[in-house]
Parts: C-alpha cells; structure tokens; sequence
C-alpha cells in the first residue's frame, strides 16, 4: 500500500530548510549571547586575574572580602538594601491593604502617584530630598531659625528613607493586586470555621499574598543595592558596593578595571542569592484560584476613616514630595548656583541653551532602544511562549538576567568587551543604545509575554491551518493581537530608558551625554536649577507615558510591577 | 477521492505514549469519529493529521499523497477548534475569506464563495459583524464556514460543539452534519460526547491508551462492542462476575443459564455485561427465559423519560435498570427487595480487564 502512495514532489530529494522561528531562536541565542553574556563572561574573567600581579586566582576576592574599605561597603550595601526593603514594606503593605479593603476616596489618585514615584528617576528623590533637609536645605533653615535642629538626611538613615519611598510602590501595587485578587470564599470559609478577623489575616489572607509580597520585596533588596544615584549623593562618606565600583573604575580609567569588577561581581552574587532564596520559599507556595467571588470594599466609621485616608494620602505625599520639589525648583531663579527667591524660567532657557545635546541624546537614544526592544521582545516572546523546547525555556531564564545584574556592571562590561577594533563601540551612541536595549528587554519581554499568554493558541493554528506561513501568522495574526502588550511594554520601557543613569555615566562622551548624566554632573557641582529643569522634563515625559499606559491598559497600575 | 490513510503512526511524549501503532483508512466522503476519554489520544492524532504535532513515526495519506511530512500550513485539510480560534481582531467576512487569500484567490471569486459559504451557514447579515459580537454559536458557524470554503480534502473538527449549550449543540450538530453529507467530504471528527459520536457518524472510532478499540458503524459499536472498553465507554453497561464450575455459571451466587457459554472456550475469568435497558424489574412469573437476579434496591431515580434504578446483588455488585416510569417502579424504596431479569441472549461475554476481548 505504501509504495502506491506517492511522495509530494517539493519534498524529494532536498534537505528540509530550517523553518522560520527556528532561524528567529538561532538569531535570538546569538544576540543575547553577544550583547548580555559575552560582556558579563568578560566582567567574570577579569575578576580572576591579580590587580597588580595579573595572575590568575581568587586574589582579588580575598581581597574584596578582607580589606575594610570593602568589608564595609559590603556591610552598607547589605544593610541599606534590606532596611530599603524593609521600610518599603512597612509603607507598601498597609496601604495595599488600606485601599483594597476599605471604601477611600481617590483611590485612583493614590494609585496613580504611586506609579509616578515608581517611575521617577531615583536620583531625582536623593537630590531633592537634599534641597529640602539637605545642610542648606529649605525645611532645615527654617527649622534651624526656630531653633529645632533638623534630623541628618546624609548617611545610612537618609539612603535607606530614600529607597523605601521610592521603592514602597513595587510592595503597594503588587500586594494590592495579590489582595484584590484573593478569592473572597477563603476569607469567608476561614470565618465559618470561627476565624477572628485577625486570625484570619495573619492564617488566610497572610499566606495566600506571600508570594506577590516577597516578589516585591526582592525587587525592592536588589534595586536598592544596585542604585548608585542615590548613595553617591547623599552618602558622605558611606560607601556601598555600586558607588564603590564606579569610582574604582573611574579611578582605574586606562587600566583594567580588575576591582571595580571584583566589586560588583559581589553585588550580582548578592542580587543571586536574594533571588534564588525567594525562589525557593515561593516554589513550594503556588495558589491558582478560580476569580469567583471577588472580594469587597468596607465602609468605615468616621474616625476611623479620617485616620485611614490619612495615613494613606500622607504616605503617597511624602514619596511625591521630590517630585513636587524639583518642580517647584525648576521655575525659581538663580544667579550662579543661588536661589534669588523670584520665579521666572530662567532654568529651562539655560538647559535649552547650554545642554540641547543632552536632551536630543536622551529622547534618540531611548526612542532607538526601545524600537529594538519593541522588534525583539515580540518575536522573544513567542518563542518563550509557544516553542515548548529547552532553548526556548532557557531564553526565559536568560531575560532575568539584566535584572540581576546593575547598571554600572553590564556598563563595564561593554567597555571591555566592545573596545577592540573591529567592534570598538566605546564613546558612541551605539554602545548606549544597545546596553539600553538589553537592560531594558525583560520589560517588554515580560509584558509581550503577557498578552501572549492570553492569546491561544488555537488562533494562530487557525491561520497555518488555512495555508498562512509561520512567519506570515505572526505578522498578520499574533502581532495585531498582541499590539496592547506591545505598545505597554514599549512605553514602560521608553519610561526606564530615558531615566538610565548607572550605566551611561560610565559609557557617556561630551558627545553622547543624556540627561540623567547631566543632572546628575549638575547636582554634583551644586548646579540645582538645571538640574530642576532637567529632571522637570524627565518628569514630564515619564508622566506621559504613564498616562498614555492607563488609557490603553485594562490592568492600569498593576501594568508597572 | 480524499480518503485518508494512517499507517502506523507512534507519537510519544518521554515516557507517555500518545499514539501507539494508529493504522487505519478513512473512506473518502465518510464522517469519522474519534471518541474516548480525555487523554485517550484522539485529539493528538487529530493534530497530527492537521500537522500541528510530528509524528514520531508513520505515514500518513490524502488521497493517496503522502503528508505527514508536509509543513502543517501547506497540508489540504481545513480544521474547526474546540475554541471557535475566530480571528479577533477582523471581521466575520474576513475571518471566511482569510484562507482564499492565502490561496491567492482572485477577488472577486473569494466574494462570490464567501458569499456562499454564509448562505451556507446562516450567516449572511453577519458578514461585517467582528467575531466579538456573534454568539458561541455563531462563532463557530464562522469557524466552520472558514474551513469549508477553501474547499479542503478534508475536514477536522476538534470538539467543535463542546462549548455551547445542550440544546444548541443538538441543533448545530445536525446541520453540521446536513452539510457534512451535502457537501460530500470527509470529515474526522473528535468528541468525547458519545451519544454525539453515535448521532452524527458513518465510523465511530473507539480510542483507549493511545490504541484503537474499534472502528466500525455506530450499530455495530454499540451492539458488537469489540471489547470491555468499548461496551462501557459506548452506552451504559452493567459488568457482573461470571462464576463458572463445570457447565454450570452463577452471577453474584445465582445459578444462570447462558446458552452462549457453550461456544466460549473457557480460559481466564469471564465477565458478563448486560446494557440497563435490558433489564426488567420485578417481571410477571409467566414470562420465560430470563435470567433472574434477586436485588436489593439502592436509588430509583426519575429523569423524565424513563426511570433509572439503581440496586445491590447479593455480592455486593452494582447493577442498574433503565426502564419506563410505571407506578410500580416509582413506588420502590430503597433497601426493597426486587428481582431484575433479562433475556440470556442479550448478555455479552467478556474476557477479565479494561480492555478484555468479547467471547460472545
């Protein structure tokens, strides 16, 4: 019977051609291989080699982890990134609960300035924070004119408040997600079977929200010991590893940058055993539940409903106080680096007239980076989704990756990875723009992932069924639906790419400034009215986009975390 | 001429076999069920078909052309989802004409068969509709519009009407079939529904672990089930131990007296199997050549047209009745005494197992 059957024709004799994703999964493999892991192999292999010897040992290490200029900086990051965590926590998780269980007017508002905190470059916080409590801060003048000494925003203290109001937004949105998600019939069985109201928390509504809360504290441990903006302004004297590790390697200029990557291999190791820490409590906690009964909102007593609104708004005010500073700032004169008292744009005339570069560079460089991010992550992400094979699993494990690992790494990285010719990028827009690029992948990535996961399957087997290529399918079929994600994903990463600073200051030229070098070079010469109007800008377009997210998420806030 | 022949096609997933040796020929303008468990392999094989899965093994056959190897979207087989896969994001029209132009159709012939197909379907003042605003139904009436048009050798339906209502899918499942048979094309249809099985096909196609029970008329499976399986996949059944000393067997410490035990070679144990519509509770005494079992009654239950009852042998055996609601029946209780009889010639006989062989 066989030998009557006749072989199509086009399949005689030739070697099938590789198929459409499997040329995208090769082409996909070479570009993270080349752009993410080359350079950190490269980090890796020079923290092996002597500083002054050039043997190859741990030596390096031992001297990381002996010398007390770096045991302490080691202790400091450790210590500002679990108090970062710890007071993001305490803000994140009775607000979560706060407007998930309790009737509060301006909900919307609340969650909205949260999202704008979370979207504010870091720095902006450190340096206001500075012109508010700093030593010829406006709060402390007034404070010291009556005769209260003001509390130190400098230090340990300082960094660690900075941290937890900037980063209590990732605990908020994602608890409140986990919470208003929760399936009300536990709470309900839980009381049935003659729970209090407390011992229901703390046995039902505690546990089924650990996994979203964690998430969010890790976020909020490895951002905080990976930032470098905010130590570097308001350390005096406290270093931490990131601070450490970008002016070693300023220091080092010309020469292998053997330390500073000694030091942050440390910082990756640390971010590492955080994840893979909460990885493993949360694997043997997975809840899947049917969204039945949704959970309610409560009414409140009067008083008690003064006190909650309080707490909540006064909590979003605090963390939105930079943000109102640098405003505010921005339209104040200045003669030199003093404030005259009179308002007037004088600021913004100065940033158009000294620093246009900077602004063009900052809007190029990240409007290039995420159309390459845009390209990317939607062709990634249908490999990580829909090719159920061991390459396709290990590009998902791959994209946490830049998470991992900080700014002023991948940075150096890419310096000694691309400085040899044929491929010396060092100084170009370039280098920026693709470091940008895959810094900044995993979040389109992750919200192309997303809407993908929700697009099935059987819609794009519909189209190669009915004779649509692989290739035509996903271009006439998957990306039409997957628009949302895409332009979601291309406007959140459009949000962390202008704001880039850890790993541009140590990539920028005079030609290739941006503005949170800029402000960041300006805050350090005491420059702080540019730096208002820069950082005012900043705000402004990062605002944009995260109005621009609400009007075409469903999911609106929770979009960010 | 587009019957479809599967020779020895092996699917495995690590250690899971999926498909385990499929050989067998669909005959060009039949419909073709495959019905069994969820997990039973039906719809890998299905996909296989369509392309969606590669074989590990095995060759499959439109019309004498050999496909398995052929590219799914180059594969001449139109396929309707479980879940509609209407195109979202273009409207009802365009959803139909999607494969035409695929096909490079010149325009003005895909309006022309377009136009069709709607009428075809019952769809006609839908056509600029976006497929959000039609029903379940109507979606997949899209679905099946879209695969018929490009006019395919055959046609795959996975679970097409597992979505919708009951009442609705009896209504769809005749129609799907009036087309099916006026449009003359060989359609390989996957249902765990067996009643649909039954209603709608030329072959039922028993599916259990990745083998095929039996494939035969729906007469013949429901009345000649080739093995245990089939008899209790397809219809209710009632399996009770054969206990056989000599020439003499008993069910449940009863003696009975089968006549067809004589022409069963006696091996292993013997199961018989007797469908509940056989069974008359309490007969007349006059009536002759029933098998008698005294049963203890467990649950009468009423579902409109018929009564189910539900009662215990002696062994501790489950055994159930399907008959008319009388007033008699309706007035039993549980924990009553009542005998259920049948007539030995509609006993079948089994060999012990999931799948045991039929002896008779």
């Amino acid at each position: 019977m066989t030998a009557a059957i006749a072989t199509p024709s086009f399949f005689t004799g030739r070697l099938k051609r590789p198929g459409f994703w499997t040329v995208i999964t090769a082409l996909a493999v070479l570009l993270l291989a080349v752009l993410l892991l080359l350079p950190i192999a490269n980090v890796l292999a020079i923290s092996f080699f002597d500083a002054t010897t050039g043997n190859f040992g741990l030596s390096n290490y031992v001297q990381v982890l002996t010398r007390r200029f770096y045991t302490a900086a080691l202790w400091n990051t450790i210590v500002i990134g679990l108090l970062g965590m710890l007071g993001a926590c305490l803000l994140g998780i009775p607000l979560a609960f706060c407007t998930s269980r309790y009737r509060i007017r301006g909900r919307a508002v609340i969650a909205t300035f949260a999202v704008l905190v979370l979207c504010a470059p870091p720095f902006i916080g450190a340096y206001a924070w500075i012109m508010l409590f700093g030593s010829n801060g406006a709060v402390t003048n007034i404070l010291s004119s009556i005769g209260i000494p003001a509390p130190t925003i400098y230090g340990v203290p300082g960094i660690v408040m900075v941290f937890s109001l900037k980063f209590f937004p990732y605990i908020y949105l994602m608890t409140e997600n986990a919470l208003n998600t929760i399936n009300k019939s536990y709470e309900d069985a839980a009381e049935n079977l003659g729970c209090t109201a407390f011992q229901r928390f703390y046995k039902v509504t505690l546990p089924l929200i650990f996994p979203a809360v964690s998430t969010g504290a890790i976020i909020c441990f490895v951002l905080s010991i990976a930032d470098f903006g905010t130590p570097a302004i308001l350390g005096r004297g406290v270093r931490t590893l990131a601070t450490i590790a970008y002016t070693q390697y300023t220091s080092e200029m010309g020469g292998t940058p053997t330390m500073a990557v000694t030091v942050s291999m440390l910082m990756i190791a640390i971010s590492m055993i955080a994840l893979l820490l909460q990885r493993r409590i949360l694997s043997k906690r997975r809840y899947a539940s049917a969204l039945t009964n949704r959970p309610g909102k409560k009414a409140m007593s009067p008083l008690k409903s003064i006190l909650v609104h309080g707490f909540c708004y006064l909590v979003v005010f605090i963390a939105m106080l930079p943000a109102f500073t640098v405003v505010y700032t921005s339209f104040l004169e200045t003669s030199g680096p003093v404030f005259t008292g009179n308002f007037g744009l004088g600021s913004y005339e100065r940033i158009l007239r000294d620093s246009p570069q900077a602004i063009y560079n900052s809007f190029v460089f990240a409007l290039a980076a995420v159309a390459l991010i845009a390209v990317v992550s939607g062709l990634l992400s249908f490999i990580v989704v829909r090719r159920d094979n061991f390459v396709s699993g290990s590009l998902d494990l791959l994209l946490m990756v830049p998470y991992l690992i900080p700014g002023v790494v991948m940075a150096i990285g890419y310096v000694a990875t691309f400085q040899h010719p044929p491929f010396d990028m060092t100084g170009t827009a370039l280098i920026i723009i693709l470091l940008v690029f895959i810094r900044r992948l995993p979040y389109g990535v992750r919200s192309t992932t997303s809407i993908l996961r929700q697009i099935k399957p059987s819609i794009e087997e519909a189209a190669i069924n009915l004779g649509a290529s692989p290739a035509k399918t996903f271009a006439s079929v998957t990306v039409p639906l997957m628009m949302p994600g895409l332009i979601i994903g291309s406007l959140m990463s459009f949000i962390t790419a202008i704001n880039e600073l850890s790993s541009t200051l140590i990539l920028y030229t005079s030609r290739t400034i941006t503005m949170p070098v800029l402000i960041y070079v300006q805050v350090i010469d005491g420059e702080f009215g540019t730096a208002a109007a820069l950082s005012t800008l900043l705000l402004l377009s990062t605002g944009l986009c995260v109005f621009t997210v609400f009007r075409f998420s469903d999911r609106k806030e929770s979009a960010f975390v | 001429m587009s019957a479809v022949e599967i020779t020895s096609i092996r699917k495995s997933y690590g250690a899971t076999v999926a498909l385990s040796d499929i050989n067998i020929t669909i005959p060009s303008g039949s419909f073709f069920t495959l019905l069994g468990p969820s997990g039973c392999g039906k719809t890998t094989l299905l996909r296989t078909i369509a392309g969606f899965h590669q074989q590990d093994s095995g060759i499959i056959a439109i019309a004498k052309q050999q496909i398995e190897n052929v590219p799914a979207h180059k594969r001449d087989v139109g396929m309707v989802f479980q879940d509609y896969a209407v195109f979202p994001h273009i409207s009802v029209a365009d959803n139909i004409a999607f494969g035409l132009k695929q096909r490079k159709v010149a325009r003005s012939e895909i309006a022309s068969r377009v136009a069709d197909i709607l009428d075809i379907v019952q769809l006609k003042p839908y056509a600029a509709r976006m497929p959000h605003e039609l029903s379940g139904g109507q979606q997949q009436r899209v679905g099946l519009a879209r695969a018929l048009v490009i006019n395919p050798q055959v046609l795959l339906m996975d679970e097409p009407l597992s979505n919708l209502d009951a009442k609705l899918r009896v209504d769809l499942r005749r129609e799907l079939r009036a087309i099916q048979q006026s449009m003359n094309i060989t359609t390989i249809y996957v249902t765990h529904d067996q009643e649909e099985a039954l209603a709608m096909s030329d072959i039922v196609c028993v599916m259990y672990g990745g083998v095929i029970q039996q494939a035969a008329a729906p007469w013949d499976v429901y009345n000649s089930p080739a093995n245990s399986f089939v008899a209790s996949f397809v219809g209710a059944n009632n399996f009770l131990a054969l206990s056989i000393d000599g020439t003499q067997a008993a069910i449940a410490e009863t003696s009975v007296a089968l006549p067809q035990l004589s022409s069963v070679q006696a091996g292993g144990k013997i199961v018989a199997a007797v469908r509940p519509e056989y069974i008359v509770v309490n007969p007349a005494n006059d009536e002759d050549d029933l098998v008698r079992l005294p049963v203890k009654i467990r649950q009468v239950s009423f579902t409109g047209r018929e009564m189910a009852v539900a009662a215990t042998l002696a062994s501790g055996e489950e055994i159930e009745a399907v008959t008319k609601p009388t007033s008699d029946i309706i007035a039993l209780h549980p924990n009553d005494e009542a005998v259920f009889a049948f007539p030995a010639r509609k006993v079948q006989l089994f060999e012990d197992g999931v799948t045991g062989a039929r002896l008779f």
